[in-house]
């Protein structure tokens, strides 16, 4: 099993629930709403190339828009091996979780 | 739409631009600038370009850096496989690797030797401290009305004083003058306690201003700088002449006598002159010796001026003034001898390569020489870097299928044109290795017939001690590599797989065509080399070979004494007696100067009836009555002097030359004129006799007008004997005995004057020397590179001559076949030269006022020399395939 630092952990769910609209900036902006949590840009870039690296995801160019000045995204998506990851790391949570008193993880 | 948004930090941009992987660039840049956008919006232009800077440097991350991955991974191991190949392709071919490197060593080792010469020329004098601000005073002169201006080294007594005292832009002047302008020759003599006085002749004896000592870098081993030159009576002798002098003694305080006359006290040792400096020094006099009559005098312009400027002071500023005082000083004395004068200031470090004016102290170098010598061993380096280029075009062929088979594996042209360069980096990288090892093995013999002296350290240090040796070296090999190896690496890597795998060769016309022109281009040089040499000799011994106007076979020059009392005239009359009753001796004369240098008193004459703008400048030579006669000078009209006749004092013999420059039609017309003397004074002096032309000098030298005086026994510096013996020994020590008999104290110094005149020749055979060594080295690289081609023509056509043969051709026939190619390169390039030569022989020879008539003959040696090492060269590596049986040529396939 590969191991899954946190943030990588992160930026894997925040992939996953983006669907098809995964890129660099939506990434960021999605950590920052839900988590509260600022990852730099250069960090996030850093663990989405790694991710890929390591063959969690999956990635493909997007088509130019005007948004960005005809500049064209990469998006990401999550691979068979990055959602398996994210299940055992899921999975490891709840074992060790159950035991302690008075949380409520669902 | 609204105006736009200003761009991000083009800095930041530039950055991020130049650290990231073009493939993730432009990901990485959108989403950059999405944000930065976004928070102009926000947070503000300020604030977002600030977050721009913080987030390209965050990002400078490992996996976004690109450069190293864009190149192949294997470039490395690709490399090391060219070095592989190019090493077992030079193995597998010794013979033309061979070839290839010996001739690109031996070019580069001409080029080598150049510089180290061309080093040894330039370093004449760059070792005086303060160096840019010295400078020598030299002066002009021309006859009025004409422009042709004559510089000399040396100045007028006052010209430094008077500088000095009016120009605050100079810190300090320095003079030294020969003592042999003051006394003919000088002897100098020791006399040790209870021994036997220690005498020489000596020469190179300068006077000189205390502050010579301080404004040059002539360091002292004994004494003080500032005081040696104080008194009048103070002596600075080199380490050579205390040696000779004093031996083991302390010679400091000690007494030197100068032609026993004046007593002088050493107060200095100076360490000897190296051979880099244009002084030439044995010994310094102190110029308080000097009156002020002489220190203020503006006549006399023997004295070679040096002046040390200000660091802060400009030369152009000091140069800009100096006509001003020349009118100044010498407003009178041009006007009065109808002279214009003229000063310039030369650097002290130029004077050697840039100099050569009259009255210089020793000979200077050449610049002309010196740039003749770089292009020389540039056209050797060509024609080596030319072998290079023929030799691997020509086998581009073997190398084909080669070539073919890395191209479909995958290499592109880049690959084969780098591999090729290799090829040719690791053949330059060898030759320059051996170039080293010839030059240190060379180095002796090219120094002792160049005329260098190296002082100290080895050959090797001398060699790779010099940093511009260091870069020549990578120059060379930079310029080998690349300039030789990139036209065979571009052909090599232009070869279509296909064609070459399918066995498709072709040799490209226009390929052969551009191999031929080099090769022409190569004879060309190899053709010049060799008649230049011829050229040179043929003027040597042409100028040698001259009728000189006197004879000077068994001439023999002693010294005049020149430790003598009032009895000299008495005993120069015993000598003259006491020698002539021996059998062994002709004739024997007196006089002031000799033949074999350039003989410094020259006067103004003219016709007395005459102004002086008719004058011109005449060489005088005080002579006894018995000159003509020993030096068997040929008289065409009137007499010689004689002893009886009491008016000879003032009567003058005359040289056809200057008759002809009075103005009279023939010599007899001249007799009994009165001829007028510019000396102090006008002065009046009857013809009686005209002599034929001499030359004086050598033939590089035209013929001067000549007035031949008799001095009646005074002013005398050389007894000319004529001899006429086969014993010369017997006679010499028979001289010396009377010599020493006669003028007890004097040391006698003699030397055959044919010898003497000979040495004027020594600039000319060094060069011819040197130029037959470089024209060797051109010779043999062109053979090489001949051989080379030669060997491998007729290794590609050996089937050919096999069927041939087998047909019926005879050897000769066979042989023809292979060298005509080259037969018609060589007449080709005897066509194209020989114009060349011509031109640039005559441009050499116009140096000289007496000089060879260039003719086809001069051509005819050089041409069929190198037209016999060709043919031998062709027919040697022709026989090989000319001479082998058929059957062995045509088996194998």
């Amino acid at each position: 099993m590969k191991i899954l630092g946190s943030f990588e952990e992160l930026v894997l769910l925040a992939v996953g629930s983006l669907g098809d609209q995964a890129y660099g900036v939506a990434v960021k902006d999605l950590l920052e709403e839900t988590g509260g949590k600022k990852p730099s840009i250069g960090a996030l870039h850093s663990a989405l190339h790694r991710l890929e690296e390591k063959g969690m995801l999956d990635s493909w160019i997007g088509g130019a828009t005007s948004e960005r000045g005809g500049i064209r995204k990469k998006y990401y998506s999550l691979t068979p091996i990055g959602k398996k990851a994210l299940q055992e790391a899921h999975d490891v949570r709840a074992k060790l979780s159950i035991n302690i008193q008075g949380l409520n993880l669902g | 739409m609204s105006k736009p948004l200003p761009k991000p930090p083009r800095l930041a941009e530039l950055f991020l631009e130049w650290y990231c992987h073009p493939e993730i660039l432009e990901i990485l840049q959108g989403d950059l600038h999405e944000l930065y956008y976004r928070r102009i919006g926000t947070i503000g232009l300020t604030r977002a370009r600030l977050c721009y800077y913080r987030d390209v440097i965050d990002n400078c991350r490992p996996y976004a850096w690109g450069k190293a991955k864009s190149s192949s991974p294997n470039f490395m191991d690709m490399f090391i496989n060219y070095v592989i190949s190019a090493w077992r392709n030079m193995y597998k071919r010794k013979q033309f690797s061979l070839i290839n490197i010996l001739g690109l060593s031996i070019g580069m080792a001409a080029c080598l030797l150049i510089l180290q010469y061309v080093n040894h020329q330039k370093n004449f004098d760059t070792f005086h401290t303060d160096l840019d601000r010295l400078y020598r005073l030299n002066l002009g002169m021309s006859e009025a009305g004409e422009s042709e201006v004559t510089y000399r080294a040396a100045n007028h007594p006052a010209a430094a004083l008077a500088l000095k005292k009016d120009y605050p832009q100079i810190q300090e002047t320095a003079r030294i003058v020969d003592v042999a302008i003051f006394m003919g020759s000088s002897v100098l003599s020791h006399k040790p306690e209870g021994g036997t006085p220690i005498t020489f002749y000596e020469e190179n004896m300068y006077v000189a201003d205390p502050s010579f000592l301080k404004m040059f870098s002539f360091p002292l081993v004994n004494g003080e700088l500032e005081t040696a030159l104080d008194h009048r009576d103070n002596i600075v002798i080199t380490e050579r002449l205390a040696q000779k002098y004093f031996g083991e003694e302390d010679p400091m305080g000690k007494t030197l006598s100068l032609n026993g006359a004046i007593n002088l006290t050493v107060t200095g040792i100076l360490q000897d002159l190296p051979q880099i400096t244009h002084f030439e020094i044995n010994a310094l006099f102190s110029s308080h010796v000097f009156s002020d009559g002489i220190n203020n005098a503006w006549i006399w312009p023997e004295f070679h001026t040096y002046v040390k400027l200000l660091p802060e002071a400009t030369v152009e500023d000091v140069e800009g003034q100096l006509d001003g005082f020349v009118n100044q000083y010498l407003g009178d004395v041009m006007e009065e001898f109808a002279i214009r004068e003229a000063m310039t200031l030369q650097p002290v470090q130029d004077i050697h390569l840039h100099g050569n004016l009259l009255k210089e102290i020793k000979e200077t170098g050449n610049q002309r020489t010196v740039s003749f010598l770089i292009l020389i061993a540039f056209m050797i380096l060509l024609i080596a870097w030319i072998n290079f280029i023929n030799l691997s075009t020509s086998r581009s062929i073997e190398r084909a299928s080669e070539v073919g088979i890395r191209k479909v594996v995958g290499a592109a042209k880049e690959n084969i044109i780098l591999q090729f360069l290799t090829e040719s980096a690791v053949m330059n990288g060898l030759a320059i290795g051996f170039a080293v090892l010839m030059v240190v093995l060379i180095s002796p013999y090219f120094n002792r017939i160049a005329g260098v002296e190296i002082i100290s350290g080895s050959w090797f240090r001398q060699v790779l001690g010099e940093w511009s040796t260091w870069q020549a070296m990578l120059i060379l090999f930079l310029g080998g590599t690349f300039l030789a190896g990139l036209y065979p690496a571009f052909i090599l890597s232009s070869f279509q797989p296909i064609k070459t795998i399918k066995g498709h060769l072709y040799q490209a016309g226009q390929r052969v065509h551009f191999r031929h022109v080099m090769v022409v281009f190569q004879f060309v040089i190899g053709l010049s080399m060799i008649t230049g040499t011829v050229i040179v000799f043929k003027q040597l011994s042409f100028m040698r070979s001259q009728e000189l106007g006197f004879n000077m076979e068994q001439l023999l020059i002693v010294k005049a004494p020149s430790i003598v009392d009032s009895t000299g005239a008495e005993r120069a009359n015993l000598f003259r007696e006491q020698l002539l009753q021996q059998a062994q001796i002709q004739q024997i004369s007196y006089s002031s100067d000799i033949p074999g240098y350039n003989i410094q008193n020259i006067n103004t004459i003219k016709r007395r009836e005459e102004n002086i703008e008719e004058g011109f400048f005449a060489t005088f030579l005080n002579t006894d009555e018995h000159f003509f006669s020993t030096y068997q000078i040929e008289l065409v009209a009137g007499r010689g002097f004689l002893e009886e006749i009491e008016t000879d004092i003032n009567a003058i013999v005359l040289n056809e030359k200057a008759v002809g420059l009075l103005g009279y039609s023939s010599p007899d017309e001249v007799l009994d004129q009165i001829i007028s003397v510019k000396t102090n004074s006008w002065h009046d002096l009857k013809v009686v006799g005209v002599a034929k032309n001499i030359h004086n000098q050598s033939l590089a030298h035209g013929q001067l007008p000549f007035v031949f005086f008799n001095g009646r026994g005074f002013g005398y510096d050389y007894l000319n004997i004529r001899l006429n013996t086969e014993d010369i020994h017997e006679t010499i020590a028979n001289v010396e005995k009377t010599y020493g008999e006669v003028f007890p104290g004097n040391p006698v110094e003699h030397f055959f004057l044919d010898d003497y005149f000979d040495k004027q020749y020594q600039a000319d055979r060094k060069f011819g020397r040197v130029f037959t060594l470089f024209a060797v080295l051109a010779i043999l690289v062109a053979c090489l590179g001949l051989f080379g081609l030669a060997s491998y023509i007729s290794s590609l056509r050996t089937k050919e001559t096999g069927i041939r043969k087998v047909l019926g051709a005879s050897t000769a026939q066979i042989f023809l076949l292979l060298g005509k190619q080259f037969l018609w390169l060589i007449v080709i390039a005897t066509i194209v030269g020989i114009p060349l030569i011509w031109w640039g022989g005559n441009e050499w020879l116009a140096n000289y006022a007496y000089r060879v008539k260039l003719n086809l003959w001069v051509f005819v040696l050089p041409v069929t020399s190198f037209f016999m090492m060709t043919a031998l060269i062709v027919f040697w590596q022709s026989s090989k395939a000319a001479l082998v049986n058929p059957v062995k040529s045509l088996r194998t396939e």
